[in-house]
């Protein structure tokens, strides 16, 4: 190859236009990067350090794929593992977080931008209002997250261990039902979460939801590990706090914590609870790790007591109710004035886009509108030609659902019918939002390595198949909400959906064949009140005339108004189940093959694709986490020193040191903050005074490099300086895991732990 | 100008008639399978669903095919990245050659339904850093498209700048051959591949089937003198132009043919670079052929490797 000239990055043309801390917490995440791929950086704590930033891993990328014959290796070059048996440079996925579903056209026009070029040109909405972008390289995620976070979205926590995305109903704030506006309170709850300490020592993920009001779906919270529901008592603003919810293999109904909290108590109880759930949770087991386990385990009242007595120890913080002074603000006003929608002749298929995606607001003139987006997909010349739509009529007025759609709000009446028309030049004109056509599915097979079925296959044929006879369908049935899971993970939500199905697989002689297990009559109203029941297996192909079987069963057995939920409890599983029963068998290899491959797939069907989630992260201790921000500051520390500056090496050296004894700290002293006098001296009572620091040998030596530096301050800078405290903060680091190491010993389960290499039981 | 990633479209003869899209999925695993297409492939991504979209994806590490049609018209997209620092022209020959190379497979594939417009190709710099949709990334990245374009088309070739009405798109160019072409010899003008990417399958690429076998080992076999049977699958003119010996059953006659060879038998099938062979092994051994073998990347990789003084072709 020729010579090369020096490319721009995007971290000189983006400095200085990013929240300075984001800016930092990237460049941190690049040194990793770095770190990792000169091995000096173990692999699981690179796999957690990634997931916290929502770069998860993606199917094959053990780099290992069967391809129909045979499994194969993928030839990837040589390098570091990203992970346990995870390959560098396998594709991985990338979360991108959305609070509450809140997106302006600036921020949409970079994530086209990123979904060009980095991933496939595709913008994915998942369950959770979250985008997300597929087949991403590992190299390219810091300059994504760089672009990101110069509009102000963060990936931070989007995967791992950690408070995941939070979710609040896109009507918030125009619905007709709802008792106040949550958006606000989600974005700030999001916004004292992110990275707090007290949120990153969790056994797995919580999930976190907001709703408006009690009876309709809105934010789904009976599902969710905690949950929000708005409450106006005495004339005060404030929540029903539930918590403990969850779907899975075995889904929870959330338990009621308080039946009202005010407002300006809804940050501290929040951490109150994390503390709890980080103290108290499951660590080992992650198949049991979730705050629903250890809600069971307790008991509702127990748990209680535990987050009140948790409340009364935490140190104040004026963040707690700072935000209710100056409320957040999360989207713009109303790009036009309110105006009805006229009288007159209609275009084609305006009142059937009418009739399912417009809702009309609470607000006098002015509409929700609905984007049905086919498996939660857009392109970017769709998001860029969505963009120009929403300028043009409702800035910055556009949110993700969970329902794998977008809205936009504050349309003008009047303006409903162009609207329309440049919607459907765009592709995103489709009726039937909310409908039995919107299907909902998880990435499935396509693309997560916990598939076993193609979800978004059979979700595409669906979409296929019912829009095709759309118009001859029942009301009723119109009506039924179909959602799919890959697998028992339930990420799809079946167990919400009218008709559910997870994947599954069955052997029929010798040969592995898709399977779907079908689940009725769960409910999505009353936040997703009751979860629907398991009524038996049936072949992926077979899927979809169980549908149509059900749906006409439904529509001629119905009494006047039942919905599909008591149609199926007065029924009862049996008769369900007679419904069902002649689609269960797979003809035999030789009189059709195609049962033994799946929806959008020619191979032959296996599960040996099948690899270790990272849905649960890697377990990895408080300390490992905190330590590797210590290793990359050391590293910088010796970048500057090559490239001559002598001053800056010096001060990352102190830092580094300083970082590495606020984590020893942190194993028993949480609340300790960043300030050095309060790290160092934490440090000098706690490691230095007990010796617990001393190394056999050297014994005060190390820990006597961070006391000296502190003390006298940075001295002259120069090389030899600058060299030294470099070395010195290397071997202080050295001796703050020997210093771990010798605490988990003494006690086990602690810092640095036996169990890091166990993997998930479910 | 080093772009990061770039991406050469091959417009579909009829663009806007739309393309039947289900028979790609397919068409791809068996790409993957056979390790037919430049790259290291990984997997089949299906976005059908999504009108005027990606369609279906044949996603690799450093290399994705997919029949797209974004921007309403449908074609071949080839998005080449993680190649390094690169310049432009550099980057864009071999992405070239790889587009050409896979619309080529595509088309002579009966069920792939598609033709492809070899007179014009789009191409776009999907790098906004390095190549801003503006004047000045205009400015630096017209050269190189402009030297590749006459190395392609000739000197009539014109090339022009086809996303100014909207700068948030990805900066693209046009280039037109204004006058019939020919895939093959589009091909010739773009060079053999380099070293580095292999136009044949070789070690470092998936196998062709389950049953592979290098020219390595086949050269083994016949130096130790193995008792099986080399079996060539080409076409009359092709054996004229170069063999191994071995028995010739044209891929047509093998259904016609099988009896003559000996189903308990160790039996070697090879072809032009593996791709028919590949075939030919998998129905003999459905038909109960138990001990058959693929000689991955074909005669070319014979000549490559082994006896460079054949005639290559």
């Amino acid at each position: 190859m020729s010579q090369s000239t020096a490319n721009p990055t995007w971290k000189e043309a983006l400095k200085g236009k990013t929240d300075p801390a984001w800016e930092d917490e990237i460049d941190i995440f690049e040194g990793q990067i770095e770190l990792r791929k000169q091995g000096k950086l173990d692999e699981k704590v690179f796999a957690e350090t990634r997931l916290r930033r929502g770069a998860y891993g993606q199917r094959y990328d053990n780099g290992q794929r069967a391809d129909g014959i045979a499994v194969r290796e993928l030839a990837f070059p040589d390098a570091p593992t990203k992970g346990p048996d995870t390959v560098w440079d396998a594709p991985g996925m990338c979360r991108i977080k959305i609070p509450f579903g809140g997106v302006t056209p600036e921020q949409l026009e970079v994530l086209a931008d990123c979904a060009e070029e980095y991933s496939d040109g595709i913008l994915h909405v998942t369950t959770r209002q979250d985008y997300q972008l597929h087949f991403v390289h590992i190299e390219d995620t810091p300059d994504m997250m760089r672009r990101l976070a110069a509009v102000g979205i963060t990936t931070r926590e989007a995967c791992g261990n950690s408070v995941r995305n939070i979710t609040a109903c896109p009507r918030a704030g125009v619905c007709h039902t709802e008792t106040f506006d949550v958006s606000p309170y989600s974005k700030a709850l999001m916004l004292f979460l992110l990275g707090h300490p007290d949120v990153q020592d969790f056994g797995r993920k919580m999930k976190p939801a907001f709703s408006g009001c009690q009876h309709e779906a809105c934010g789904l919270v009976q599902m969710h590990d905690v949950g929000y529901v708005a409450k106006v008592e005495n004339g005060k603003r404030g929540f029903k706090f539930v918590v403990g919810g969850g779907l899975g293999p075995v889904p929870h109904q959330a338990k009621t914590l308080y039946e009202f909290i005010p407002e300006e108590e809804l940050l501290p109880a929040t951490q109150a609870v994390c503390r709890v759930f980080a103290r108290l949770g499951e660590k080992k087991n992650r198949g049991r790790a979730r705050i629903k386990f250890l809600v069971a385990k307790l008991g509702i009242d127990e748990f209680r007591e535990l987050v009140d007595e948790e409340r009364k120890t935490l140190p104040h913080d004026d963040r707690w109710t700072a935000f209710l002074n100056d409320m957040p603000q999360t989207q713009g006003d109303a790009a036009r004035e309110p105006a009805p929608l006229p009288e007159g002749e209609r275009a084609p298929g305006f009142d059937e886009w009418y009739a399912t995606n417009v809702y009309r607001q609470r607000q006098e003139g002015y509409a929700l509108v609905t984007l049905n987006l086919p498996l939660g997909d857009i392109t970017s010349e769709q998001t860029r030609k969505l963009v120009d739509i929403a300028r043009e009529f409702v800035g910055d007025n556009i949110r993700t659902t969970v329902e794998q759609n977008m809205v936009l709000r504050y349309v003008r009446e009047e303006d409903l019918p162009a609207l329309h028309e440049a919607l459907v030049a765009a592709g995103l004109g489709t009726p039937g939002a909310s409908t039995i056509v919107d299907v909902n599915a998880c990435p499935g097979t396509d693309t997560c390595k916990l598939g076993i079925a193609a979800s978004r296959g059979l979700g595409g044929e669906l979409i296929q198949r019912l829009t095709a006879k759309s118009a001859t369908l029942d009301e009723a049935v119109k009506g039924l909400r179909i959602n799919i899971s890959g697998c028992f993970n339930s990420c799809g939500q079946h167990h919400v959906a009218d008709i559910g199905f997870y994947g599954n697989s069955r052997k029929v002689s010798k040969r592995t064949v898709p399977h779907f297990q079908v689940i009725l009559g769960g409910q999505w109203t009353e936040n997703a009140g009751a979860y629907g029941l398991a009524v038996g297996s049936v072949p992926s192909k077979a899927a979809p005339d169980v549908v149509d079987a059900l749906a006409d069963a439904y529509a001629s057995g119905r009494e006047k108004n039942e919905s599909f939920q008591s149609w199926t409890a007065r029924l009862g599983k049996r008769e369900v189940r007679n419904i069902i029963e002649p689609f269960m068998k797979v003809p035999a290899y030789e009189d059709d093959k195609s049962f033994y491959t799946d929806w959008g797939d020619s191979r032959e069907f296996t599960i040996g694709d099948l690899g270790v989630g990272e849905c649960a992260g890697e377990i990895v201790s408080l300390f490992e986490i905190e330590i590797v921000k210590a290793e990359s500051q050391a590293f910088d520390a010796q970048v500057a020193l090559d490239e001559g500056g002598y001053g800056e090496a010096e001060e990352l050296a102190y830092k580094a040191m300083l970082t590495a004894a606020r984590s020893l700290v942190r194993t028993e002293h949480i609340d300790v903050t960043e300030a050095p006098d309060d790290i160092v001296a934490e440090f000098t009572k706690r490691f230095m005074d007990t010796e617990r620091f001393f190394d056999k040998y050297a014994k005060d030596k190390f820990g006597r490099y961070l006391l000296r530096r502190h003390a006298e301050g940075p001295g002259r800078c120069d090389l030899d300086d600058a060299k030294a405290r470099t070395e010195e903060a290397l071997l202080f680091i050295e001796a703050a895991h020997a210093c771990a190491a010798r605490a988990s010993a003494a006690t086990p389960g602690g810092p640095v732990d036996a169990e890091l290499g166990e993997q998930p039981s479910a | 100008m080093n772009p990061k990633r770039i991406a050469v479209k091959i417009f579909s003869t009829a663009p806007e008639a739309g393309v039947d899209l289900a028979p790609f999925i397919p068409l791809f695993h068996r790409v993957i399978q056979q390790g037919s297409f430049e790259g290291l492939l990984v997997d089949v991504a299906d976005y059908i669903h999504v009108p005027d979209g990606p369609g279906v994806i044949l996603v690799g590490h450093d290399v994705d095919y997919g029949i797209d049609s974004v921007g309403g018209r449908t074609g071949l997209l080839t998005v080449r990245k993680r190649a390094g620092d690169v310049p432009l022209a550099e980057l864009l020959q071999d992405t070239l050659r790889r587009a050409l190379g896979a619309a080529k497979q595509i088309e002579e594939d009966p069920s792939s339904g598609i033709r492809f417009d070899f007179g014009q190709v789009e191409v776009q710099l999907l790098d906004r850093l390095a190549a801003g949709n503006d004047a000045a990334g205009f400015e630096a990245a017209k050269g190189g498209v402009e030297s590749v374009a006459a190395q392609l088309y000739g000197g009539g070739a014109t090339v022009s700048r086809v996303t100014e009405e909207d700068l948030r798109k990805p900066l693209s160019f046009c280039a037109n051959a204004n006058q019939a072409v020919e895939v093959k010899s589009l091909l010739d003008r773009l060079g053999a591949a380099p070293d580095a990417v292999a136009e044949v399958p070789g070690p470092q690429v998936p196998g062709q089937t389950a049953w592979d076998i290098s020219v390595e080992q086949l050269k083994q076999l016949r130096d130790t003198r193995a008792d099986f049977v080399l079996v060539d699958v080409r076409e009359d003119h092709e054996v004229a132009i170069c063999e191994i010996g071995g028995t010739q059953i044209p891929m047509g006659q093998l259904g016609a043919r099988m009896s003559e060879l000996d189903p308990g038998g160790h039996i070697v099938v090879h072809c032009h670079v593996g791709g028919r062979s590949a075939a030919a092994v998998n129905a003999l051994r459905d038909a109960g052929y138990g001990n058959v073998w693929n000689l991955q990347g074909g005669i070319r990789a014979w000549i490559q490797r082994i006896d460079p003084d054949l005639q290559d072709y």
